[in-house]
């Protein structure tokens, strides 16, 4: 599971997200730009990796941004 | 900067967990954590193992500032890249954006070329040259492998732990 921590001026809220929705994601994002086939084996692979990454290291911190506006977005394992 | 704090902090450039430095030690995490919060100091005699997991010297964890510079890591030392951590620090008229992709990841992206782009925040992953990081890394390269600074304040880090 990843979780998406998102901090602004008017309140916080933390999304968690399983790992086929990643998959999704990174399907839609590249469907127009991508072979399809390489796309989906891609997708796969990135989710295979932050899973067993986040299997040893639980807790880690893979995004963390931080705008000007004071919006904060943290995306971790 | 306190012993525990230096030790927290290698410890994390390292890439590595309180419970793998327990295990690998053969003490409590209990007792790690005592460590980095300078509850406790380690064992006299688990400096240099610890020293070495660190990628460091007992020196520099008695004495120097964590460093942040580049090294070239002995291959009988090395971790397993599966382990390691590329870190991307951009900032930008005010915005900071921080990613640490496992080294994992990293090989995965300089592998596939059918991707357009790989976005996160402003910067596009696909315009990194994943290829000769790596191919740092696995000279056993550690450390800051870019850092620019450009003319209107930006700032571009490029690190691997």
């Amino acid at each position: 599971m990843i979780k998406i921590h998102i901090k602004e001026p008017e309140g916080e809220k933390s999304i968690p997200l399983p790992y086929f929705a990643i998959k999704s994601f990174l399907l839609k994002a590249n469907e127009v730009t991508g072979n399809r086939e390489d796309t989906k084996k891609f997708a796969n692979e990135i989710v295979k990796a932050l899973r067993s990454f986040g299997k040893k290291n639980p807790g880690f911190v893979l995004v963390d941004i931080h705008d000007k506006e004071g919006t904060e977005v943290k995306i971790t394992l | 900067m306190t012993i525990g704090q230096k030790l927290a902090d290698m410890r994390r450039r390292a890439g590595l967990t309180q419970d793998y430095v327990s295990e690998h030690l053969g003490v409590t995490p209990q007792a790690v954590s005592k460590w980095e919060n300078d509850v406790s100091c380690p064992d006299i005699t688990l400096l240099p193992e610890i020293a070495k997991i660190y990628h460091t010297t007992v020196d520099d964890l008695l004495n120097g500032e964590a460093t942040k510079e580049v090294a070239v890591i002995d291959e009988t030392v090395r971790k397993d890249p599966s382990e390691m951590v590329l870190h991307i620090h951009v900032e930008d008229h005010g915005d900071k954006v921080k990613i640490n992709l496992p080294l994992a990841l990293v090989v995965l992206m300089s592998e596939n070329d059918s991707m357009g782009s790989f976005n996160i925040g402003n910067i596009d992953l696909k315009k990194i040259d994943f290829k000769s990081i790596l191919s740092m890394v696995h000279s056993g390269v550690i450390g800051k492998l870019v850092e620019i600074e450009s003319a209107d304040g930006g700032t571009v880090i490029i690190e691997v732990e």
